[in-house]
């Protein structure tokens, strides 16, 4: 997978959160501290969609068994900081 | 375009659709279905990945079905238990308990007696303080007993942030003063280690750097406490592939992989006369359909649901994902056009979900539609009291012919036991 710095991850991000969300609201109105239960309306079921999403298109792995999943999907901002951290990890 | 992955449906799975609609039928739906001969054949599979000499216990909590477990003693496997339910269902099948062992973070006093009390012959003890509760239980009832200590490395499969930060065991300075501390004569003898680092893996490398991480811990612990012990769990994690892009494992290869490793630990530690390794799901994952009758099939906003009658409580624990990744499952009996469908059980909640947009042929009322990988981690990890449904029945199927292992736990039942 080829690397994406942190402008095109927040943007991928951005952009799958939008795509499952059914209001209008446009992905440039999406801020690192939306939360992404509270603020931006996510269930527990959309927010496992959300994780599919985001390892099918980045090849990241969400591991319950090994992470924080609750804190992870806390914010838009702590969701693309794990992502960023974990494509750095994996190259 | 999103099919089932159903490539990963076993071949040699015997429970053909006339079967399905037979035990539809007989027994009604939702219902679980284990072909016997399937739990033979994963056995034999997973001996295939493990040098001579290496014993395997079947971890119970996978599917605890007393049909299930005979089916695993017939075929020589140990047993490990992580609770005294499970103990007891081992005993009603080999009551002697041979070959069993206890493990868990949680073993009060009173579950250790009552243990010692049932002779279970190995206790994998989890921390300093259950020792003691096990030394000063064994001593009260003058009960012998062996134990394991349960080490956490720490370096679990895939060395995230997190990894080895987990509630079980001991981590090796912990281990290295158990072993050093005095029973105070209690009838309770160390006889070596256990381990169990990682679930679903189905990389052969990443099981063997988790057995790698296990025979290097206890080789440096017996080193440094000046003791020799024969017994080595090193726990297991063989995974099943549930998702498209997941493959089974390889036995040979895994064998290829773990040979070396085995044959470094027997050079440098020839008194290892006791190598296990436990598995649940590998063993009885492939055997077990999940068979669920259409109820309704209706349009909303434009999107295919079809709702079936088992779902997140009979069959819920199965799938972290709620049906966001596609399982094996089938239109049983019939052809029809695809269609992309969400598939839910009957509960009152958007979380029961089987398979979400899905591109199958299309069912209607009164279909029978099966999900397969459905042995382990099934019917008992489901939230069967929620909404008050009950719990599906099982049935084993062998040579063609069907029989009940387990009656339904019907909505009326659950009323026992309760009093205003």
């Amino acid at each position: 997978m080829a690397a994406l710095n942190t402008g095109d991850i927040a943007v991928t991000v951005r952009g799958i959160i939008t795509s499952l969300m059914d209001s209008d609201k446009r992905a440039d109105r999406i801020k690192p501290s939306s939360r992404i239960r509270e603020d931006l309306g996510f269930d527990s079921v959309l927010i496992i969609d959300l994780m599919v999403e985001l390892e099918s298109r980045l090849g990241v792995y969400f591991d319950p068994y090994v992470h924080d999943l609750v804190e992870i999907f806390y914010t838009v901002g702590s969701l693309e900081e794990f992502v960023s951290s974990s494509m750095r990890e994996n190259g | 375009m999103n099919p089932a992955p159903n490539q990963l449906i076993p071949e040699s799975l015997s429970l053909d659709d006339g079967l399905l609609a037979k035990a539809a039928e007989e027994f009604s739906t939702p219902l679980y279905i284990y072909d016997a001969a399937m739990l033979d054949r994963e056995w034999e599979r997973l001996r295939l990945a493990l040098p001579e000499g290496v014993k395997v216990c079947y971890s119970v909590k996978a599917n605890p079905s007393l049909a299930v477990i005979d089916r695993f003693h017939k075929l020589g496997a140990g047993f490990e238990v992580s609770s005294p339910g499970e103990l007891k269902a081992v005993s009603a099948v080999r009551p002697d308990l041979a070959g069993t062992f206890l493990v868990g973070p949680g073993k009060s006093t009173a579950e250790l007696e009552q243990a010692l009390k049932a002779g279970v012959p190995l206790i994998a003890v989890e921390s300093s303080a259950e020792l003691k509760r096990l030394w000063e239980a064994a001593s009260k009832l003058q009960q012998p007993t062996k134990a394991l200590l349960r080490l956490n490395p720490g370096r679990a499969k895939g060395q995230q942030q997190m990894a080895g930060l987990t509630q079980f065991g001991m981590d090796p300075d912990e281990a290295l003063a158990a072993l050093g501390a005095d029973p105070n004569g209690a009838p309770v003898e160390i006889v070596g280690f256990h381990a169990f680092l990682g679930t679903r893996l189905l990389k052969a490398e990443d099981i063997a750097q988790n057995f790698k991480a296990v025979f290097e811990t206890a080789r440096e612990l017996q080193s440094a406490a000046n003791k020799r012990l024969p017994v080595l769990d090193l726990g297991g994690g063989f995974g099943v592939p549930m998702y498209e892009g997941e493959e089974w494992i390889d036995p040979v290869a895994l064998k290829a992989r773990l040979a070396p490793l085995f044959e470094e630990h027997l050079h440098h530690s020839p008194w290892t006369t006791g190598l296990m390794v436990e598995s649940g799901r590998f063993l009885a994952a492939s055997s077990g359909v999940f068979l669920t009758r259409v109820v309704d099939v209706k349009k909303v906003w434009g999107r295919n649901y079809v709702i079936v009658d088992g779902g997140l409580h009979a069959i819920g624990g199965r799938d972290p994902y709620l049906g966001a990744r596609a399982t094996p499952l089938r239109l049983v009996g019939r052809d029809s056009p695809l269609a992309s469908v969400t598939l839910c059980g009957p509960l009152c909640t958007p979380a029961d979900r089987l398979a979400a947009r899905i591109t199958m042929p299309k069912p209607r009322e009164g279909d029978l539609i099966a999900l397969y990988l459905a042995g382990a981690y099934g019917l008992t990890a489901s939230a069967g009291l929620f909404l008050s449904r009950g719990f599906p029945a099982e049935v084993v199927a062998e040579n063609g012919t069907l029989r009940l292992v387990r009656q339904p736990l019907a909505y009326e039942a659950l009323l026992a036991g309760q009093r205003l």
